[in-house]
């Protein structure tokens, strides 16, 4: 479909402001960013982000933005489904709420009631919150490791927004913080002039092309990832691989050892961090919520079971993909340095 | 896709009754046409409240209906002409302080404003409004968001006048609506061409195959609400449909303990 022929608008062709927010520096840099936007002052961010009746997936043609001011809690423990790497003081924040990609398995769609993107431009109230938190983490000898890019894909982004430059340049002046910057994009090059840190990571989820092509819509290509995370290695960057969500249907394992053929081939094993591996779950109640959308994707339609509210395939599939990923990693990456969510 | 028009005035249907050949039922004050329906309203909240609440028991297909409230609006006289067609994209209701949103997905030629939805026509103060301001737009919004989700919920407001009207009936309402008429058919166009219908997985049909199963084998509500579930998870996965369940449908069974057994039997079946 040509662009003149998709009847949808443009994403962001709308964006909602918070009347408190307009007085902010980023909602001005966000405003200035879209001229031709049509822009709606809002009360509360929550009067059009909440409206009861919205359907996500209808709203991923034409996503709006909504700036809004952040109220309290600026950040947040992390939770048992979200992968800590093995990082004692785990927490999480939400600089942006929802993300410009569509991945069917991605637990957004069942968390919020709207697929538009809410930006909250009080971001120095998040960097408050995260110093008082320091000052507090359980585990004082070990640094606070934030990740910024959970509800979200903050590096997707960046030619819009730099928050993710904002935050890295945000931690070089806090010793005891560290960051995780999850993302499937392959936008490095806005930040590559940053010079590198060892107090951030940047995780890279990668996918099979068949996965990335059926399941991860708008996202880039599994070449175009590699490319922009073999270039932060070679600045010195931290990377970290996520195969998450592994996903597992008939001839999964052809698939999935074509990928960790082309990884191994690609990336040089010794120089990355670490690797997280989950297979599909999602809380119980989100999963609900999407499967009462009736989603085009059949992921929804599968038998699952339910493992403490958390709904995820059978025991006997999280542990065969366990073994097949542990004996195809075998020799790229030490075993301690392959953390599952299984 | 069915479209539903929303007026709050006779004179504003006409043009609309006209271009699309609507004929009204007498039993129900609707004004149907293939896949178009129009009800008046009234003007002012209360009465409109009121004929929504008996559309509900008169229309039933909301799941790919467009909802259009098409009217004129009075205009602020520093953002808006006279005679002209807008699309709005937010809405306030003085009285209760509320606001409502359509989402907006669908590309379109008309200037965007914001709607102030008031008790009383306004005589004075009229430089605080801003945008367009009709008697009608907050409560279709809020009783139809119930049925309708909001990027299926449309209002266009033609502007006639400044807020410095002294006598309504010399306004020529049917000619201010009229001269759009070919606008408003090239929104309803370009919602056909969208396709922003609620997504099914089971048809009607089947949902009463399977209505008609639950109460024959006298299913639990868990039951039925897992029969739904591995019904769409079966026919999501195959794409084949229902039929093959008939047999476990034509007999009632005698114990719960029987109906526990069919019940399983359906589950397997669906699970292959």
């Amino acid at each position: 479909m040509s662009r003149s022929d998709n009847p949808f608008l443009p994403d962001f062709s709308h964006i909602y402001v918070e009347t408190g927010a307009k007085s902010y520096a980023l909602a001005n840099q966000c405003l200035t960013r879209f001229p031709k936007a049509e822009v709606v002052e809002v009360p509360d961010y929550k009067s059009i982000f909440n409206r009861p009746g919205q359907d996500f997936q209808t709203q991923k043609k034409s996503v709006k933005l909504i700036l809004a001011v952040k109220k309290p809690p600026f950040i947040y423990k992390s939770t048992d489904i979200l992968q800590d790497g093995g990082f004692k003081n785990f927490y999480y924040n939400t600089p942006i709420l929802n993300c410009l990609y569509n991945c069917d398995y991605c637990f957004l769609q069942g968390m919020y009631p709207s697929a538009n993107v809410v930006v909250f431009v009080n971001q120095e109230d998040m960097q408050s919150a995260v110093e008082m938190e320091m000052d507090k983490r359980p585990y004082p000898d070990d640094p606070l490791m934030l990740s910024i890019s959970y509800n979200t894909d903050l590096l997707t982004f960046e030619n819009i927004l730099p928050m993710t430059r904002t935050w890295i340049k945000y931690a070089k002046t806090q010793p005891d913080l560290h960051l995780e910057v999850r993302t499937k994009s392959a936008l490095f090059s806005a930040i590559q002039d940053i010079e590198y840190t060892q107090q951030v990571l940047l995780a890279w989820t990668l996918s099979p092309d068949k996965v990335v092509k059926g399941n991860e819509y708008d996202t880039p290509p599994l070449d175009r990832r590699i490319s922009a995370l073999k270039s932060a290695m070679a600045k010195g960057w931290k990377v970290r691989l996520c195969f998450d969500s592994v996903l597992v249907y008939p001839g999964w394992k052809v698939d999935y050892l074509k990928f960790l053929d082309l990884i191994k081939s690609e990336i040089d094993g010794d120089r990355i961090f670490d690797v997280t591996v989950g297979v599909f779950r999602m809380g119980q109640d989100y999963f609900q919520h999407i499967r009462k959308s009736k989603p085009e994707s059949n992921i929804y339609y599968q038998p699952y079971e339910n493992k403490d509210g958390v709904v995820t395939i059978p025991q006997v599939e999280r542990k065969s993909v366990e073994e097949f990923i542990r004996k195809n990693l075998d020799g790229f990456i030490s075993q301690e340095r392959i953390h599952f969510w299984i | 896709m069915n479209f539903l028009f929303l007026t709050a005035l006779k004179a504003e249907a006409n043009p609309l009754i006209e271009s699309y050949g609507l004929i009204k039922d007498p039993d129900t004050h609707l004004y149907t046409g293939e896949n178009i329906s129009l009800m008046v309203t009234g003007v002012g909240k209360p009465k409109t409240e009121s004929r929504i609440q008996s559309l509900f028991s008169q229309y039933s297909d909301f799941k790919d209906t467009v909802v259009i409230n098409i009217g004129i609006a009075g205009g602020n006289p520093n953002e808006t002409n006279v005679g002209e067609l807008y699309r709005v994209n937010a809405i306030y209701d003085e009285d209760t302080g509320q606001s409502f949103f359509p989402d907006i997905l669908l590309k379109h030629s008309l200037i965007e404003l914001s709607l102030v939805t008031v008790s009383k026509g306004i005589t004075e103060n009229r430089d605080i409004y801003r945008g367009l301001v009709d008697m009608e737009g907050s409560a279709i919004f809020q009783l139809l968001s119930k049925q309708v989700p909001p990027h299926r919920l449309v209002f266009l407001k033609v502007v006639s006048d400044h807020m410095d009207v002294s006598d309504w009936k010399t306004l020529d309402v049917t000619g201010l609506i009229a001269g759009h008429v070919d606008t408003i058919r090239s929104i309803i166009v370009g919602f056909e061409f969208g396709d922003l219908s609620d997504r099914i997985i089971l048809s009607e049909e089947e949902m009463d195959f399977l209505n008609l199963g639950m109460v024959r084998l006298k299913l639990t509500e868990t039951q039925q609400v897992q029969l739904l579930d591995y019904s769409e998870n079966y026919k999501k996965r195959s794409g084949d449909g229902l039929e093959f369940l008939n047999p476990f449908f034509t007999k009632a069974p005698k114990s719960k303990q029987e109906r526990n057994m069919i019940f399983e039997q359906i589950r397997q079946s669906l699970s292959a």
